[in-house]
């Protein structure tokens, strides 16, 4: 259940902006702790919108400087957290945008050739199987199932990809993407029924 | 599960958002109940937790940075960032005059050198 991470999220809420105000007084060692804290979660958001841990990396260093420079204006309407998500989530759609602009891309002789996600090491299998063999999927199931997310129209994507971090609720995802509640729920769904059919079409389900 | 399609999709949804923790309380305990009954219901769950577990793990980067490392690189390039600033706000671009103003000044002057000549010889 969710309900535990949105209250830590309240209890959190006084600290942030005593760290905010430290921030923004110029002291280094709040904004450290800052990056700490949101790094990996920040890190995997552009990693799984990209595919690309270089372009995760960019995205990331990107948003955490204009972060820095638009702490003054953060007005606390939405988390912290969330006005960092959305803020990774908007450098990641340009930063795709311009990837899928280029030459290279649009001639199919993009790094990834389809498929964005590089990195075709086996992962933790999700059933968590008995021996070696069964404890990770194959680095080919992964590079299918990735290119089938990636196929995934624009909006189905974004709130998949959401959803596949635990503690972010639909609410937060709502405020996330800037879209109703209901929508939310209603794209999880859709996406969730297009991969499996997709899943099933290659045999992978 | 339900026969009628559009019952269907309906109860479907509501199984997303159970999955996900996200219904109301009445509404969790509707699909809980019939999820004991309706075999059809809980092989749809199982599918849809198996495709989460799935599509989670091949979402997972592979190597993620060090925070620690990051943090002091993001550090260095917003105070080398910074000093530029400072910089460049203390020293601001030297003011170019436009070229029209400086060929109007270059024939003013052209002009000038011009009149006193044929002043000196008594020509003006």
């Amino acid at each position: 259940m969710r309900n535990p991470a949105k209250r830590q999220i309240q209890v959190h809420a006084s600290r942030e902006s005593e760290r905010i105000r430290l921030i923004l007084k110029g002291d280094a060692e709040a904004f450290r702790s800052l990056v700490r804290e949101y790094y990996p979660l920040t890190f995997d958001l552009a990693f799984k919108m990209l595919g690309d841990p270089q372009d995760a990396e960019e995205v990331v260093q990107d948003a955490f400087i204009k972060i820095h420079q638009a702490l003054g204006s953060f007005r606390g309407e939405a988390s912290l957290k969330t006005w960092i998500l959305r803020i990774v989530m908007r450098l990641s759609l340009n930063r795709r945008r311009d990837r899928a602009r280029s030459a290279w891309h649009r001639l199919g002789l993009n790094r990834g050739e389809g498929n964005v996600h590089q990195d075709d090491s086996p992962v933790p299998s999700p059933t968590g199987g008995r021996n070696p063999e069964e404890q990770y999927i194959s680095g080919e199931t992964r590079r299918q199932v990735l290119d089938l997310v990636d196929q995934l129209p624009d909006p189905l994507r974004q709130v998949l990809i959401l959803n596949s971090f635990e503690d972010l609720s639909y609410e937060e995802i709502a405020r996330i993407l800037d879209i109703p509640l209901g929508t939310v729920s209603s794209r999880i769904y859709s996406a969730r029924k297009k991969l499996l059919r997709a899943l099933e079409q290659r045999d992978l389900f | 599960m339900n026969a009628h399609p559009w019952k269907r999709i309906r109860f479907e949804r509501q199984l997303s958002a159970y999955l996900d923790g996200e219904l109301a309380a009445d509404e969790t305990d509707a699909v809980g109940e019939r999820l004991v009954f309706d075999a059809d219901a809980r092989q749809q769950l199982r599918a849809y937790e198996q495709l989460d577990a799935l599509t989670h793990s091949a979402l997972i980067p592979a190597h993620r940075p060090d925070p620690e490392v990051a943090a002091e690189h993001l550090l260095q390039a917003i105070v080398a960032d910074e000093v530029d600033r400072t910089a460049a706000a203390e020293d601001p671009p030297r003011r170019h005059l436009h070229p029209a103003l400086l060929a109007s000044i270059g024939l003013l002057v052209t002009a000038g050198v011009a009149l006193a000549g044929l002043r000196r010889r008594g020509l003006v």
